[in-house]
Order: structure tokens, then sequence, then C-alpha cells
């Protein structure tokens, strides 16, 4: 088998085909022209498989309860448990954006629903405080990165489901190396907020201010411990982790803080089942793909052309991130997994990298692309919900996307600050 | 021709709200059969045997319901690098190109998976009383509803958009 069907296929995305048609199409062109119909006739019934699966389940619960717990009053018990905490720093907003979204991120797994729920409210916030709109929304972008490497995550489920990865143990790893980036985004933060004098949020550290909010956030803050509690105790699979969030999110929003009604409701069961749709159909297309790479043999040559450069892990590792971070500028993270996935694992396996530690390094700087220009899910959101263009917040985003992309490096040549908590677990 | 487009347009219009509520059914149902199958092994002690599969076939025509919706969206994901700077015309003519394109794949897909929909007759599924044809009929039913919309797309960006009436 050549590899004309990834030519075609690199072809098709790039003239703007999307991308889960051109993964089915590209493979049936080359198949149709090279006459194997065997192959042909496998590729729907891959495409079914692909999605018929419950491991796979997890996405569309994970997505919608994201979009249960996006809905205003939540989002607004968030910002203020936020604010309670860090809102005396100077910058204080700024800071107030960076912990809404780690706290955010314990209960979806998307970086854009970060986004728009967080940006819709704390950009107008920061504006009126004195802020420039762009650094206002390019706090929120950069911040929005951390969604989905702080479980739960989308990518990850679809990494542990493609790569036969443990779920928990992702999840796992994934704590530490968010947490750093959260930190890391509020020491940058903190430089420029002294540099342009940039105000505070409230007057002081107030104890009863923080007990009063944390009450009213507590519900919602629950969830992650649902979710880590239930998957890395062993109590319920991945995906009835996720199934036991939405219902606790649809409780919880609609029952007893009553900040949804039914309309609202069906608006985020739709919104959840499009995006699973998208999401879906691109998997199992995926997956149809990936039984042509490793009949066609693509994997074992890009691993020879790497080890062709050098066979140092290191060096290796160097590479492929610097690899990753251009196909994270024009692709979007999922997709990128999907595709590359299969090709990469492998070979870095065959250097003796864990794979739960290559998991992370692969989720994280595909996510850091999601703000990238010029293709970037979450730049896109910020620039549509504040009407400044992509690349102005690109630019003042410099200095947060240097610092993330760190973290990247840091994670690489140091395994045990992701590998630390699944080895605690007992997962490695 | 004008008037066939307008039929079709209305059509594919009421076809997809449709769809969208359905889909909201779909992943409602989804939830409370997984939330069952926790608490009957849990609260009763009784583990069902049936939930994993249902939900995963409710998955797969959740999928293919909401594709539809989402190609007439022009929601599903794509590189957008081909930029109007280069001239309307170019982008009109690869917008017509990728039609053609996606009108290749969906007529191949709708083929094949119907030939499969007709294998999976004799094939049962492993704990619901139903051939697996039920299930793998959602490709080509969402692929059948995508046709529909690739020609309407296809035939705006050959001939112009029709407006719909406010009837």
């Amino acid at each position: 088998m050549s590899l004309l069907f990834f030519v075609l296929f690199l072809v098709l995305i790039f003239i703007g085909l999307p991308v889960a048609f051109a993964l089915l199409l590209g493979p049936s062109i080359a198949l149709i022209f090279e006459g194997n119909q065997v192959y042909l006739d496998m590729l729907t019934l891959r495409l079914y498989y692909g999605i018929d699966s419950f491991p796979l389940m997890a996405v569309p619960f994970f997505i919608l309860t994201g979009e249960l717990m996006n809905s205003g009053g939540i989002t607004l018990r968030l910002v203020h448990f936020s604010q309670s905490l860090v809102g005396h720093f100077r910058g204080g907003l700024a800071h107030v954006n960076i912990l809404s979204s780690i706290l955010f991120s314990g209960l979806s797994g998307s970086a854009v629903a970060d986004t728009t729920g967080l940006g819709s409210m704390l950009i107008p916030a920061m504006e009126k405080n004195g802020y420039s709109k762009r650094f206002a929304a390019a706090v929120t972008a950069a911040s929005s990165v951390i969604g989905p490497i702080i479980p739960p995550s989308g990518i990850m489920i679809l990494y542990a489901f493609f790569m036969n990865v443990s779920v928990g143990a992702l999840f796992a790893a994934g704590i530490v190396p968010g947490l750093l980036i959260g930190c890391g985004l509020m020491l940058v933060t903190h430089m420029i907020a002294k540099k342009r004098n940039y105000p505070v949020d409230r007057e002081k550290f107030e104890i009863s201010y923080v007990i009063q909010s944390t009450r009213k956030a507590f519900l919602p803050l629950l969830t992650p411990l649902i979710i880590l509690g239930g998957i890395l105790l062993g109590v319920f699979t991945p995906t009835e982790a996720a199934a036991v969030a939405a219902g606790y999110a649809l409780f919880v929003s609609m029952f007893l803080l009553k900040t949804l009604d039914v309309a609202e409701l069906r608006n985020s069961l739709f919104r959840a089942a499009r995006t699973s749709g998208i999401i879906l159909l691109m998997v199992g297309a995926a997956l149809a793909f990936s039984s042509m790479i490793t009949l066609s043999g693509v994997a074992s040559e890009f691993a020879s052309l790497i080890f062709s450069v050098s066979e140092n892990p290191l060096v290796c590792l160097f590479l492929i991130n610097i690899f990753l971070f251009t196909v994270g500028m024009f692709l979007d993270a999922g997709p990128a997994i999907l595709i590359l996935g299969p090709i990469l694992a492998p070979s870095v396996a065959q250097l003796g990298v864990e794979p739960v530690h290559f998991a992370v390094v692969m989720c994280v700087n595909l996510t850091i692309g999601l703000a990238t220009p010029p293709m970037g899910l979450v730049l896109f959101a910020a620039s549509g919900l504040t009407g400044e263009g992509a690349e102005k917040i690109a630019w003042e985003m410099a200095p947060f996307l240097i610092l993330e992309i760190l973290v990247v490096f840091l994670i690489t040549f140091v395994p045990e600050i992701s590998l630390f908590i699944p080895k605690l677990m007992g997962y490695l | 021709m004008s008037k066939f487009m307008i039929l079709l347009k209305s059509f594919n219009h009421s076809m997809c709200s449709f769809f969208r509520s359905l889909c909201q059914l779909l992943l409602l149902l989804m939830t409370a059969i997984v939330l069952a199958q926790v608490f009957f092994r849990y609260g009763l002690g009784d583990a069902l045997t049936w939930s994993e599969e249902a939900s995963r076939f409710l998955m797969v025509w959740l999928t293919f319901l909401a594709s539809p919706v989402a190609y007439l969206e022009k929601s599903h994901i794509a590189l957008d690098l081909i930029s109007e700077k280069w001239g309307s015309n170019i982008k009109r003519l690869i917008n017509i190109i990728l039609h053609f394109l996606s009108l290749l794949l969906i007529i191949l897909i709708l083929w094949k998976s119907s030939a499969m929909v007709m294998r999976g007759f004799s094939i049962s599924a492993a704990s619901l009383p139903i051939p697996m044809a039920v299930a793998y009929a959602a490709i080509p039913f969402g692929f059948l509803a995508m046709l529909l919309i690739n020609l309407q797309l296809l035939s705006e960006e050959l001939f112009g958009v029709e407006e719909l009436g406010e009837s």
C-alpha cells in the first residue's frame, strides 16, 4: 500500500475539506485507484466501530457537564469565589480570570467553553476596571488552555481510547502540569500588572467573604471531586463518572441552584449533542484512517526519519515538540491527536519513553496550539468576544505563550512532574 | 430549478430542526441509561445487561443525526487557509470543488454503508433483541440527510442563495 492516501488527505484538508470528510475521502480515492475493493468495503465498518464504543461515551457526557455548568449562575459563583481569594492582588481581575479557569477546568473538558463562559463575564468587567480589551482577551485565551489539561479532559479521553492508555492514569498525570501552567500564568500576570500598574479588584483579603463565597460555590466545586474520586478510587468507569457528573450538574443547576430553566436545558443538550457529533464523526473517520496508517507503514517510516536525526530520546522529544507546536498552529488538538497519535506514539515507545508521559506532553503541547495563530479555536473565540483582531490578541499574549512553551519543555524533560500522581495512585 | 431549490431548502430546514430535538432526547436518554446502570449495580446490587449496548447504539444515532445539522451550519472542523484575499472567484471555485468532493464521499459512504446494513440484518446484537442493522442504519440515514444538504449547498454556490418566504 502506497502513501497516496496520506498525500491526498493532506491536500484535501489544506484546500479546506472538513477533517472528518478528508479522513475518509483520502483513503477512499487511494483504494479505488489501487483497486483494493476489500479495504474499501471495510471503511464504513471501521467508521461504525470507531464510534460504537462505551469508553468513548465519556466525551459527550463531559461536554454536557461543561455546558450545564457553564450556565450563567454557576460561572458567576466560581468567579466570586476566585475574587475572594486573589482579588486583592495587583492586577486582581486578571488573577481572578486565571484562577476561575483553573476551577472551571475541573468541571469541563474543553477550552472553548472556558473562553466563552468566563470571557463573556470577565472581559467586560476587566475593561470597566481599566484594563485594555486586548490584554483582557489575551489573559482569557491563555488561561483557557488549562481546561483540557486539568481533568476531566475530552482530548485525553480521545488519546486514551486511540492509543490504549488508561484514562485514569492520564487524568492523574494532567493535574500537576495544569496547575503549573496556572501558577506560571499568575506569575507573569503579577509582573505585567506591576509594570503597567493595573488596579486591584478588592481592597483587602477578607476571610468572611471567602467563607460566604465558598458556601455559594461549594456544590459546583464538588463536581471535580466526584469525577476524579470516582475514577481514581475505581468506583466508576470514566464513562460512568462522566454520566454521574452530567446528572449531578443537571440536578444542581436545575433544582438546587435554579440557574437553569427548561429552555436553557434544551439549548445545552443540543450544543453538547452537536459538539459530540462533530467529534465522534471525526473519531470514527480517524479510526478508519488509522488502519491505513498501520497497513501502510507510515509510522515506521516516520520513526526511522526521527531516528536518522538522532537516537537520543531527549533530542527526539525536543524535535517532536517543535513539530507538534507547528502542527498545533494549524490544527485543533482533537484532530491532531487522532491523526498523529497513531504515527508518533509507537515511534516514541521505541525510544523507551513512558506512554503516559508522552501522552501528557502531546496533549499539553497541542492544547497550547489552541491559543496560537493563525488557526486557534480559543484565539478565535476571544477575538469574537471582544472584536479585537486575533493577531493583536496573539501579540499581547506572547509572554503567556512563552511561559506555556517553557512548561511543555519542563514536563518533557522532567517526567516525574506528570508521573508523580499516577505512580502514587498505583497506575504505573 | 429554483422551485426545486426552495423546496429542498425548506425541507432541509425542517429536517434539521427535527434532528435538533431528537438529538436532545437521545443525549438525555443516554445519560439516564448510564445513570441507571450505576444505580442498579451499587443501589440494587444487580447489574443491567442491556444498558451498555443500548447507550452505545443511541450514541451512534446521535452522531449521525447531529452531523447533518453541523454540516448545514458549516460547523464541522476544517482548515480555513484560503482567504477572500485571493479573490472571491477563486474562493467560490474552491468551494464548488469542495462541495463536489463531499458529494463524491457522501455517495460512496451511502453505497457502502447500505450494503453493510443489508449484511447487518443477519447479525444479532449482543444483548438487545434486535439485529445490528438497526444500529448500522444510522450511517446511511445520516449520510442521506447530508446528501440533501450537500445538494442545497452546492446549488447555492452555483446559482446563488434562494431566499425562503416567510410563510
